[in-house]
């Protein structure tokens, strides 16, 4: 298996640990649209750093989906009829 | 042109900006140009035969709406009948038929060489044969009057988005949108870009991350133990389901950017408890095709038990066979049999006598009990439809049941024979997981039952989901983005799996 390029950098670590922060931040306790926004923003630029230092693309995908189900979690109960 | 390819890409947005820049009476034209285009993209000179079959359903629903006499209306409806159907089975069956007759004759040690035509299988001939039959039978039924301009006919029989595997779209719903003239509008708009993404996402992170998987397992079969054998068989189940309701969403993704609402192909399948509500949440628009031009008319239900399974058995022989020319899918066709008629036969019964020991079998944990063992029991048959013959099924099944095993080498050499690495199992794991959030969390509106979010963006901001919904965008794009970029890498994107149906 090849050596993981997102857990070898700590560019990278920092940037999806402080999106991950604020995506949790934001389910614990709402505030309005900028948490979540800056989160996603965090995220983009990240994996756009993760594939330029050519990480695993199906790892890239991985953390992307875990991003996914976690903003996905803030939907529950909400969602129903128009 | 596979609508996960580059060129498609490029394909929509001109096909969309051009049919919105169009005045109305030059749409249909346009339209009709950018479907054969599309359709031409895989072999140029099939579209002769999609404008034959055009041309002769055209004719004949016209000439039988003309004709007071019924005998001349019968015969022209069998002429248009034998024509389509028999082109469909020369260019689908001729081969698969002749090879088996001469297996047949060489069981009586006739001993004939095997021969065969070279004969191309145009892409989705069965959807499009089905939709002018399903035309020319309502006229013949009198459902409503047949269409005179032959530019909006075409364009009904050839429309781009689901011309190479449905939804099979009914004249009386397609044709009236076609026609009518489109305002642009943001709100369709926006609503296709989201039912476009849903499909995308479970085409590539979803059906074709599975499929790798899959035809690990299919290309060394001897490696493979029972363990490995059953995640095949249950990843094909969900590739084929995302593979194919991706394509559905994406076809009525980008038909919605044109203010057309195709039909609903599926209704979240697995939550079903039994197999004839699975087949009335899958595929719904083959479902019903076969329901109202087939086993209606045979008698459904109406004419006795025997008979209605006799009838089963005669629709699902022939709904396995359409799907493609292979044994194997006439022999799943005859399982779904089996399973509906068991169901039939049994399960009032059963029902009745779990009451009256008290079991709520509609209670939650009860109902999800269900689903699960209902999709437990579709794997075996899902093996059968991606088994390229009945001695490969013969190998699986075998594998499945006897290779078993308890110790960790049991379960390392199951991953190994799915060449699937804990990155892959955890990516997949987390699409299947976002998948069934989507299921249960998704603001599901009445029409497009499994698009993402069509609360309004007050709604949606007093909910306080604004920024989630933007950021679930974000993130379906890129999951897609690397999730395509890696299938590229190893080779390329899959076809989608309906179209050599």
């Amino acid at each position: 298996m090849t050596e993981s390029v997102i857990f070898n950098s700590y560019l990278l670590l920092a940037g999806y640990g402080a999106a991950a922060f604020l995506c949790v931040f934001s389910l614990i306790k709402p505030s309005g649209y900028i948490i979540p926004a800056i989160s996603a923003i965090l995220v983009a630029a990240t994996t756009v750093a993760a594939l330029l230092l050519k990480a695993d693309l199906l790892e890239v995908s991985l953390v992307v989906l875990v991003f996914l189900a976690l903003n996905l979690v803030s939907f529950r109960g909400k969602g129903g009829k128009k | 042109m596979n609508f996960n390819s580059l060129e498609f890409l490029i394909f929509l947005p001109v096909v969309l900006a051009v049919f919105w820049l169009l005045p109305h009476k030059f749409r249909w034209a346009w339209l009709l140009a950018a479907s054969y285009y599309f359709y031409m993209s895989w072999n140029a000179w099939l579209i002769f035969l999609i404008l034959g079959t055009t041309l002769c359903s055209y004719g004949a629903a016209i000439a039988i709406d003309r004709t007071k006499n019924v005998k001349i209306k019968k015969l022209l409806l069998a002429l248009t009948i034998i024509v389509c159907l028999g082109t469909l089975v020369f260019f689908k069956y001729f081969n698969f038929l002749l090879k088996s007759a001469i297996d047949f004759l060489n069981l009586f040690s006739m001993n004939i060489q095997s021969v065969s035509l070279d004969i191309i299988l145009p892409v989705g001939i069965s959807f499009y044969t089905f939709q002018t039959l399903s035309y020319v039978i309502d006229v013949y039924r009198g459902k409503f009057a047949p269409e005179y301009h032959f530019g909006y006919y075409a364009l009904f029989v050839s429309y781009f988005p689901q011309l190479v595997a449905g939804p099979i779209e009914r004249p009386d719903k397609l044709l009236p949108q076609l026609r009518k003239e489109q305002f642009i509008s943001s709100d369709d708009f926006a609503a296709g870009l989201r039912i476009l993404l849903t499909g995308f996402f479970r085409k590539c992170v979803v059906a074709d991350v599975c499929g790798l998987y899959v035809n690990s397992v299919f290309a060394d079969i001897g490696a493979a133990n029972s363990l490995a054998v059953a995640i095949a068989g249950a990843l094909f189940l969900v590739q084929i389901y995302c593979d194919f309701a991706g394509y559905s969403e994406i076809a009525t993704g980008a038909a919605r950017m044109m203010g057309v609402r195709l039909t609903t192909n599926f209704d979240r399948p697995f939550l079903s408890v039994s197999v004839t509500e699975f087949f009335r949440r899958w595929h719904i628009t083959l479902s019903k095709w076969f329901a109202d031009y087939l086993y209606i008319p045979l008698g459904g239900s109406r004419k006795g038990k025997a008979r209605k399974i006799l009838n089963n058995f005669i629709v699902f022989g022939l709904c396995g066979l359409w799907h493609g020319a292979n044994w194997t899918y006439f022999f799943w066709g005859i399982a779904m049999a089996v399973f509906i008629s068991a169901e039939n036969l049994f399960g009032k019964p059963l029902k009745e006598f779990l009451k009256r020991r008290g079991a709520d079998i509609e209670s939650p944990p009860i109902r999800l009990a269900r689903q699960m063992l209902l999709f437990v029991a579709l794997v075996p048959t899902a093996l059968l439809f991606r088994s390229a013959s009945l001695a490969e099924y013969g190998r699986l099944f075998i594998k499945l049941f006897s290779d078993f095993g308890f110790g960790a080498d049991y379960f390392t050499a199951a991953f190994s024979a799915l060449d699937m690495s804990p990155v892959g199992a955890a990516e997949l794991l987390c699409a299947l997981v976002c998948m069934a959030m989507v299921y249960n969390f998704g603001e599901f509106g009445k029409d497009g039952r499994e698009e993402l979010f069509p609360l309004s963006e007050q709604t949606a901001y007093s909910r306080g989901i604004f920024a989630q919904r933007y950021s679930v965008y974000v993130y379906i794009v890129l999951a897609i983005g690397a999730c395509w970029l890696y299938l590229l890498s190893l080779g390329g994107v899959s076809e989608f799996t309906y179209f050599q149906f």
